[in-house]
């Protein structure tokens, strides 16, 4: 019986300068657009944001949001197998508290708050930024621990290309994708179709099996097809429309642990995502619009016992903003978000359904020469005829050198239920309909120095931050209900560290950067209290080798992972362990004609570990593809 | 229990050891032996879905103490699954792990690993007639009882049977199984012959019948535990329904609640006094007297169990606290008339006992 309640659980995952090539004329004018249409880029003040250069999301186009954030961020990850559910989360978060904002649109799962980045191919987005810590005044609901921001930036005067991947990997992965674009003066437009798939039936030793045969991971293969296509008009010298289609549809087999034989389960995930936006530039005032559709089909299926299990939601999102320039010191941004979600699930009783309207609006201020920026901003909402509790925010940026700068922030946060807390019924379950957001204030400091020496540029960031989450929801058995409960407090805090080593010796770059967290996040309430969070390790660390010399790039990643504790009570772990990868990556140009390779070996030194307790993982294993591109 | 006085006690007893997690044996052969796991009870902890940290408690009932994860401690890897439950045959114990798909086998007074049954999809329960075969209810194919060689690990025939398979009783060659549902709700007992291994009859029950016992006049019982207002037939009272297994009809049948929905039974060792009690969302045990079964109304010890256990060796009786589904769980223990002698801590989600006592025979 436990099994059948459990499987809610299941169903219940430094800015970058903007590319812009083209015109000369154009390339100021985007640059503008861009940041109007971007208020990260303009209201983040306070936060540290990681944005992915645009050569590393390049090197991974045959590959996808998990594996890059897990090579190149600090994001925790857990995964359940090769072909499994993965979730992400940040200092010390739960995972359904980090939004991941795909075009402007927050891609969190109404039904469950869930959003699985191993389902996002990186050969769709060109920009990748992660804020650390929360803005529930700028994202709303599930922007607690940060957000992942992933974005489609289309090139003008580009004219006709072409672009064929083939890739084949260990475990009978192949993958394959088609890019048609085009560049023109006022239309940029890109059509995108790709398919991958993957046995994932790598050979481990099952140590949770009489007599501890050598086996290979069954019931873990995927396929994964998706089309995208992506428009930018330019309308007039002050006017821009963009929209970006998404159609994907996923089969992946649930990888069973090793203590489970003959698993059959399997999900079918499928979905429909559109955004559109309309920005109006202005010299005072600029104007944007952002219209948003989502639709989810998720079906879960274990044959074995005959279920079938449809949860489908959707999402109508419409958001008005306007950007005031009072005068050169003095920025305003304020607007209106709309956001409709309906589900249909076996386990709901009707259609479900909840509007959220929110107004926000942010004051920038530069003083001293442009050197502090100061942004406060607040947001409120209201959820059907709720009126929430105002989400304020108040975040300074100080570089009083030209080699520092000082950030910090302090926010207010929060996450919704889910529909699955509000309204599941069924296998002695119930949804509670009283639940309030989990919500807590989040504060942190910073400190970045940065050189711009000739040969050898060392930069140096450290952030302190904390941050109290109270109403945690939890599922527990209350008047013999399985039912959600605003029960858990949680204190994370901690600090990130990274040093940064390049040197530029002619026409070679390299470098190692380092980087470290130390975050304990614990329980502050219940039996438990004090103890750290299962599955959030308490220290991280990263090592990073590349060198770049012309157009080819070899990196070296190094990962440590800290114990993790898989219980409440901390008493037992999972050990510690470390994992090497490596990735090669450049191209070999002939006229007009591009032939880019990609390499990357993971687990090069054949670790053996478990990342969550009792999954198997891979030893050493390959991707390698050829990218053709035409232009 | 100290090694001098086993000494002293093996000069002048000889110790026959009874196992049983439901009915006294027979013909239980005479093993001296004071290993690990001797004397005592079993809790079983399903552990949580999709985690495999399932797992055995023993309370050792000499002195009350309590060893957690003996499967992990003896044989360094996890048990499994969704542990569902166990069931001592002799000196080996079979140990069926729900969402493993199969059945590990360990020598039940070391708990070392013997070998592992597979292709068991979903299975539930184990019982053996102490021939050369095991059976055991899995939910897989759309409901089966499996055939297993006990000699070589291995299933050898499948029986279809009803939906979501559950307990099973063996009387007189036959092989007694509760139907209790799972996905589609079933109100079916269905009746296999040992000797052909073939299916001979389905009788008609109350909705979700969980596990039978049998009373003095060597009548089966059968708790129905009903269905919630989620199952696709709607919210059904629960039962306690009385079989004849000779003629293979119902008897008797003794509505329980509309509301409550308990999935255990027990009866004491004169066989005349049912308990019943035990699932998600039944509150407190009750006492159904077989000689005047009536709806009870009372319950002789409250509180809110996952599962419960009566031993069949003093009619102890055991009550699963899972607490918060997510750590390590309470089991209660009570005397027949509902004083509390004691409480344990098990592992993750604990919902039965299984008991192996000694019963010692001076030797003239």
């Amino acid at each position: 019986m436990i099994k059948q309640l459990y499987l809610f659980v299941l169903l219940l995952s430094l800015s970058f300068p903007i590319m812009a090539e083209g015109l000369k004329d154009t390339t100021i004018f985007l640059n503008e657009v861009n940041i109007n249409s971007n208020i990260t880029h303009n209201f983040s003040s306070g936060n540290k944001i990681q944005s992915l250069p645009k050569r590393t999301i390049e090197a991974y186009q045959n590959s996808n949001l998990l594996n890059i954030l897990s090579d190149h961020s600090m994001v925790n990850i857990k995964s359940y197998g090769v072909s499994g559910l993965s979730n992400i989360s940040l200092r010390g978060s739960q995972t359904n508290q980090t939004a991941v904002v795909w075009n402007g649109i927050n891609l969190q799962d109404p039904l469950n708050g869930s959003v699985n980045p191993s389902l996002f191919p990186l050969g769709l987005i060109d920009e990748i930024k992660i804020q650390y810590g929360g803005s529930g005044a700028l994202y709303g609901s599930g922007a607690v621990g940060g957000v992942i921001m992933m974005n489609k930036n289309l090139d003008f005067n580009t004219g006709f290309g072409i672009d064929v991947l083939l890739g084949t990997g260990s475990f009978s992965n192949y993958q394959g994708q088609i890019k048609i674009r085009y560049g023109g003066t006022k239309y940029s437009g890109s059509l995108i179709y790709y398919h991958s798939q993957g046995e994932n039936d790598f050979p481990y030793v099952n140590t949770q099996a009489f007599g501890h045969p050598e086996k290979k991971q069954e019931n873990a293969s995927n396929n994964i097809d998706g089309i995208s296509q992506d428009n930018s008009f330019i309308l007039n010298k002050n006017q821009k429309i963009n929209t970006h289609l998404w159609y994907q549809k996923s089969h992946r087999e649930i990888a069973p642990n090793m203590t489970i034989f003959n698993a059959h389960q399997f999900q079918n995930d499928e979905a429909l995502r559109f955004s559109g936006d309309w920005i109006k530039y202005g010299e005072k005032t600029s104007l944007m619009a952002r219209i948003g559709l989502i639709h989810s089909i998720l079906d879960y299926n274990d044959p074995g016992i005959d279920l079938q299990s449809t949860h489908q939601s959707t999402s109508i999102i419409a958001q008005f903003e306007s950007n005031i320039q009072l005068n050169k010191l003095h920025l305003i941004n304020w607007g209106v978000n709309n956001r409709f979600d309906m589900g249909q699930s076996d386990n709901y009783p009707d259609h479900t359904q909840r509007n959220t309207l929110a107004f926000f609006l942010s004051y920038k201020l530069q003083l001293l020469k442009k050197k502090l920026h100061i942004v406060a901003s607040i947001r409120e909402e209201l959820i059907e005829n709720n009126l929430g509790s105002p989400t304020p925010s108040l975040g300074i940026d100080y570089n009083p050198l030209s080699y520092l700068s000082i950030k910090s922030k302090v926010s207010r946060n929060y996450r919704s239920p889910t529909f699955n807390d509000l309204y599941w019924q069924g296998g002695f379950a119930h949804g509670n309909a009283d639940l309030l957001p989990e919500s807590g204030w989040s504060q942190e400091i910073g400190m970045d120095i940065k050189t711009n020496w000739k040969t050898f540029q060392p930069a140096f960031q450290v952030t302190a931050f904390n941050s109290h989450i109270n109403n945690l929801i939890v599922w527990t058995p209350t008047d013999n209900i399985w039912s959600p409960m605003n029960q858990k407090e949680v204190w994370s805090r901690g600090v990130e560290v990274q040093q940064l080593n390049e040197f530029y010796l002619k026409s070679i770059n390299t470098g190692l950067n380092l980087y470290y967290t130390y975050n304990p996040s614990t329980l502050e309430s219940g039996n438990n209290s004090g103890k750290q969070l299962i599955y959030q390790p308490i220290n991280q660390i990263k090592a990073k080798y590349f060198i770049n010399y012309q157009s080819w790039t070899l990196n070296i990643i190094y990962q440590w992972f800290d114990e993790r504790f898989i219980t409440d009570n901390n008493s037992k772990s999972l050990n510690s362990y470390k994992l090497i990868n490596l990735g090669i990556y450049g191209d070999i140009p002939i006229k007009k004609h591009l032939f880019v390779f990609h390499l990357r070996v993971n687990n090069i030194f054949n670790e053996v570990y478990q990342s969550v307790e009792n999954y198997a993982y891979p030893l050493r294993n390959f991707q390698f593809s050829i990218q053709y591109k035409f232009n | 229990m100290k090694k001098a006085s086993i000494s002293t006690l093996i000069a002048v007893l000889s110790v026959l050891f009874i196992s049983s997690c439901k009915e006294l044996e027979k013909d239980v052969p005479f093993v001296p032996s004071f290993d690990k796991y001797e004397a005592g009870a079993f809790f079983i902890n399903e552990g949580n879905f999709q985690h495999g940290n399932g797992s055995i408690t023993y309370l050792n009932t000499t002195d009350y103490s309590v060893k957690n994860d003996i499967f992990q401690l003896e044989n360094n890897r996890s048990l499994g699954d969704v542990v569902q439950s166990m069931k001592i045959v002799y000196n080996t114990a079979y140990i069926c792990v729900n969402n493993s798909n199969k059945i590990e086998v360990v020598n039940s007074k070391s708990f070392e690993e013997l070998g592992t049954v597979y292709n068991l999809p979903s299975v539930r329960y184990f019982d053996t007639d102490y021939s050369d075969y095991g059976y055991a209810t899995c939910w897989g194919n759309g409901g089966q009882v499996k055939v297993i060689n006990l000699s070589t690990l291995e299933v050898i025939d499948s029986i279809m049977v009803g939906n979501g398979p559950e307990g099973m009783f063996i009387w007189e060659q036959k092989l007694f199984v509760a139907n209790g549902g799972n996905t589609i709700a079933d109100n079916t007992v269905s009746v296999i012959s040992l000797q052909t291994k073939e299916l001979i009859a389905t009788i008609p029950v109350g909705y979700s019948p969980k596990h039978f016992v049998i009373d003095v006049d060597s009548k089966l019982w059968v708790i129905c535990a009903g269905t919630g207002n989620w199952s696709n037939v709607g919210e059904q009272e629960s039962q306690l329904i009385q079989i004849d297994p000779v003629n293979l009809e119902v008897i008797n049948t003794v509505p329980l609640f509309n509301h409550m929905h308990p999935e255990n039974i027990g009866i004491d060792r004169t066989q005349t006094v049912i308990i019943i009690g035990g699932g998600f969302d039944t509150d407190g045990l009750y006492k159904v007297f077989t000689s005047h079964p009536e709806t009870p109304t009372e319950a002789f010890i409250n509180g809110s169990f996952y599962g419960m256990s009566i031993s069949p060796f003093n009619d102890e009786i055991y009550a699963a606290d899972a607490k918060d589904y997510s750590n390590n769980g309470l089991m209660n223990r009570y005397s027949f008339n509902g004083d509390k002698l004691g409480e344990y801590e098990t592992g993750i989600i604990p919902n039965s006992v299984c008991f192996r006592w000694p019963v010692m025979i001076t030797i003239l």
